[in-house]
């Protein structure tokens, strides 16, 4: 009689072992790039350093994240090359208890009603955002615009009108026409005022705080340009200096501009801009809004930060 | 199993040192050539809670593993991949040791690839704690805390997941 077990633990048995220099090249990966020195030696230097080990790994994590990003489906980093200096913006997944952390940096409008039918707008200062979302667990947001911490509900995951539960969106691998035209079927009544660019909005509705897996983002991206009456702005540099990819729609009196980094899947600046007066009363120049995402990671709690 | 849970006044680098190996051969296993990219990513994630691990959590070997575990969530297609090259490379890999003859041999081949496909059909929770077991060398108590489940589930989990595999392997090769 076979034990389905052993048969489970004889598959892949042959190849456990790391390969010549793997240890060290992880290592290296993990707490920066200065040669090894283990054991007693390190002990006590990691007791003293260990505010700036963990400020290091969080940079290196960081940029690990995307490289774990790549390996998949995206683009190779090898372990070879040396970590990237500037912070990098991989689409990580965390698991289902987990949170997805999102920094950001914002100026958002604010409008009020002054009389009938009558509105004034202003900017409000430019402020960081930070926010811990999970499938699970009670997430938390810290909004410049408030005042205290705001309690973030557990986040299901949508894109567009379907709900997927953890294990469906890690299966869910589809091409971008087909994501599209999931989420124009998907549509329910006059859902965006019937307008044909409205997908953009879902889809950058998902790229914006949302879990979402990592080649499912870099989907996401590819999407945008197939979206009707969605502008490919071509190659551009966000405020934080990075290369990206921008698209635009118009709707009403408004321009919407996403920055995105295709290959990794991540937005990366969204901003919007007034066509004219009636955008925004009140409001001087074009800008109505400008958000600059900083970083990304899993965390495994609320108020952790990588 | 069985060695002492390593936190307490062990340095990083002592974990790291003793887990290692264990942590990257469960990835190899899992995800093949991208082991050590997501072992990486692993005890970054591993450095950056260590500080305040409980080690009242259990041993640091389940911690690692559900670390890795989840990890290895965000690269599903890496792990499709790694089990169905188990599914075709089945039968080449059974070693031409003395005594076993050619029958055993396809037969051995047989049942390695109706495993692997069968694991790459199951749920991911239930595939999670099979191969915790069955290549994390877990207890169903370590598998708990590695996946923060009770044990009930895992039992649970780790009974489908055989019953699955097991009717792979009963049912006739149809290739």
């Amino acid at each position: 009689m076979i034990d389905e077990l052993e048969v489970v633990r004889a598959l892949g048995a042959h190849e456990a072992a790391a390969g010549d220099g793997a240890r060290d090249r992880v290592w290296a990966r993990v707490t920066g790039p200065a040669p090894r020195r283990r054991g007693r030696v390190l002990r006590p230097l990691l007791a003293v350093a260990a505010p700036v080990a963990l400020a290091v790994a969080a940079v290196v994590a960081v940029a690990v994240l995307r490289a774990g990003a790549d390996h998949d489906d995206v683009r190779v980093y090898r372990s070879a090359e040396p970590a990237p200096a500037a912070p990098a913006l991989a689409a990580p997944f965390p698991g289902a208890h987990q949170f997805l952390y999102v920094k950001s940096r914002q100026t958002q409008m604010s409008c009020t009603a002054v009389a009938s039918e009558s509105m004034r707008c202003h900017m409000d200062p430019t402020g960081i955002r930070e926010s811990w979302v999970s499938e699970r667990e009670q997430g938390e947001a810290v909004d410049p615009r408030a005042d205290r911490p705001m309690e973030l509900s557990p986040s299901a995951i949508y894109l567009g009108n379907r709900r997927f539960t953890h294990d469906e969106i890690l299966a869910y691998h589809p091409t971008p026409p087909e994501l599209l035209e999931m989420l124009q079927k998907g549509r329910i009544g006059k859902q965006g005022n019937g307008g044909a660019s409205y997908p953009f909005a879902q889809l950058t509705d998902a790229l914006r705080e949302m879990p979402l897996p990592g080649p499912l983002a870099v989907t996401v991206v590819q999407t945008l340009p197939l979206v009707p009456g969605v502008k490919d702005e071509g190659s551009v540099t966000d405020e934080e200096g990075r290369p990206g990819h921008a698209y635009s729609r118009v709707v009403g009196h408004m321009r919407e501009q996403v920055i995105v980094d295709p290959e990794q899947g991540t937005m990366l600046q969204e901003r919007q801009f007034a066509l004219d007066a009636e955008a925004a009363p009140g409001i001087e120049g074009p800008d109505l809004g400008n958000a600059v995402y900083l970083q990304r990671a899993v965390v495994d709690r609320v108020g952790q930060r990588p | 199993m069985g060695e002492p849970a390593l936190i307490g006044a062990a340095t990083f680098s002592e974990v790291f040192d003793r887990y290692f190996d264990l942590v990257h051969g469960y990835l190899r296993r899992r995800v093949g050539d991208a082991a050590e990219d997501l072992a990486a990513e692993t005890f970054s994630r591993a450095l950056a809670a260590f500080e305040r691990y409980d080690a009242g959590r259990g041993d640091v070997r389940a911690w690692l593993l559900g670390i890795a575990t989840n990890v290895v969530h965000g690269h599903r297609r890496a792990e499709a991949r790694r089990l169905r090259a188990y599914a075709r490379e089945a039968g080449r890999q059974v070693p031409p040791g003395d005594g076993v003859d050619v029958g055993a041999r396809l037969d051995a081949g047989a049942a390695a690839r109706r495993a692997a496909t069968a694991i790459a059909h199951l749920p991911s929770g239930d595939r999670d704690v099979l191969l915790l077991v069955a290549w994390g060398e877990l207890s169903y108590e370590e598998v708990a805390v590695a996946l923060a489940i009770p044990v009930g589930t895992v039992r649970s989990r780790l009974n489908r997941a055989r019953t699955v595999v097991r009717a792979h392997l009963e049912k006739e090769d149809g290739r």
